[in-house]
């Protein structure tokens, strides 16, 4: 999709391949000063992506609470902290890895699990219990058991193995998810208040 | 009593069954890295369950070579009680000390679900306080195999530890979660001293835990 009105040296395709919109990439121009080079470009279509900056969930994370009287630890950290008093904490997150499960089903959850234990145990906190929300498409579609079944051994191929048991979740399935399933892994962990 | 609990990377119930071992016993058992070379005078060593080296070979192979078990070897040869849970006893298999294979389930899926058991030798030191008992399996290579020649010698030397059975203490196939050969859940070595079953005592060994059947296991031992 050309647009006429395109100013820029860089090459309006390149900035499209990395899947920047016309308004991000005006957005960078303006906080640089300039326009991007290759490298820097690619580091914006990293960052900028929908599974590293929730761009289209964060408007809807921004409606829930981050602060409170039991609030240790809100965000900006590895993890949330709350206090669950007996001078114990609970350390906990929940994260997503739905476009590497729906590239890579197995691989894909199992380093979604990961990468959340990692934000736990960072945080100083004993993991204790992983849980997870799974979204795939209809049950008819040719994609979904593949996908179901990768993310159920990849879920337990990681958290099995690394001694924390998988307490809970829930699934469900609709064909609004066909092109792209969702994965939320999360991990709860437990520390003592310093 | 002065207990043992080994932990290998990738075991994950090692900490359960020392809470079982210290609220039956009275004493906390020691816990002992892998990388070990001995253990001192032991009454009871127990190798728990779990995915030690993320199952990687085959379920407790590279375990079975971990500095530690030489001595556990050892240990067992003298006569002092080892038990094996669940990847332990998968352990316990790959080290020698039972007969036997764990293969994958039937199913051929990781089954989560409490199972009933009754005792059938009645003897050893793990099993004199038998009764038909609950507890929860939760895994993925539980299917006991034995040559015809093993299972007879197992047989006939009362090594049967646990059958799964139904309510009424049938040994039936409806009631066998993973195909083991005659429902076998655990097993004992020739000289009674080594015990490796794949129901985990320690998830049942308290009110809270929704049934505390698992007891029995440590109260035989320690009572």
């Amino acid at each position: 999709m050309t647009n006429q009105n395109w100013q820029f040296e860089t090459e309006q395709s390149l900035v499209e391949n990395h899947g920047l919109k016309i308004d991000e990439f005006e957005r960078i121009v303006e906080g640089l000063g300039r326009e991007p080079n290759l490298t820097e470009l690619g580091i914006f279509s990293a960052m900028w992506n929908e599974h590293c900056s929730y761009k289209s969930s964060k408007f809807w994370l921004k409606k829930l609470p981050t602060s409170g009287e039991r609030v240790v630890q809100g965000p900006g950290e590895n993890a949330g902290v709350i206090d669950i008093d007996d001078g114990d904490v609970a350390v906990f997150k929940m994260e997503s890895h739905n476009h590497p499960s729906f590239l890579e089903p197995y691989q894909g959850a199992a380093t979604g699990v990961g990468g959340i234990l990692r934000d736990v145990f960072t945080m100083g906190a004993r993991p204790v219990a992983n849980l997870n929300a799974l979204r795939f498409g209809e049950p008819e579609h040719p994609k979904t058991k593949h996908l179901l079944s990768g993310v159920v051994s990849g879920i337990g191929g990681y958290g099995n193995c690394i001694g924390v048991p998988t307490v809970g979740g829930e699934v469900n399935f609709h064909p609004s998810y066909n092109g792209n399933i969702l994965v939320n892994a999360m991990t709860v962990g437990i520390a003592k208040k310093r | 009593m002065k207990s043992h609990v080994i932990v290998f990377p990738g075991s994950n119930c090692d900490r359960d069954v020392a809470v079982a071992i210290k609220s039956i016993s009275g004493q906390k058992p020691e816990m002992l890295w892998h990388k070990e070379t001995s253990i001192d005078h032991s009454d009871l060593i127990v190798v728990p369950g779990g995915f030690s080296y993320g199952d990687y070979l085959r379920c407790g192979a590279m375990a079975s070579t971990s500095p530690i078990m030489q001595d556990v070897v050892k240990k067992a040869k003298e006569g002092v009680p080892v038990l094996g849970i669940c990847n332990g006893f998968q352990i316990l298999i790959e080290s020698g000390l039972l007969d036997g294979a764990l293969m994958r389930n039937s199913s051929l899926s990781f089954i989560c679900q409490d199972v009933l058991i009754k005792s059938k030798n009645k003897s050893s030191v793990f099993t004199r306080k038998s009764k038909l008992a609950k507890m929860p399996i939760a895994h993925n290579e539980g299917n006991f195999f034995a040559t015809s020649e093993q299972l007879k010698k197992i047989e006939d030397n009362d090594q049967i530890a646990f059958q799964y059975c139904d309510e009424t203490g049938n040994v039936e196939q409806s009631s066998n979660p993973n195909g083991s050969l005659a429902n076998i859940a655990g097993i004992l070595n020739e000289n009674k001293n080594v015990l490796g079953m794949m129901p985990h005592p320690e998830r049942a060994a308290e009110k809270i835990h929704g049934c505390d059947d698992g007891k029995i296991i440590f109260e035989s031992i320690f009572n």
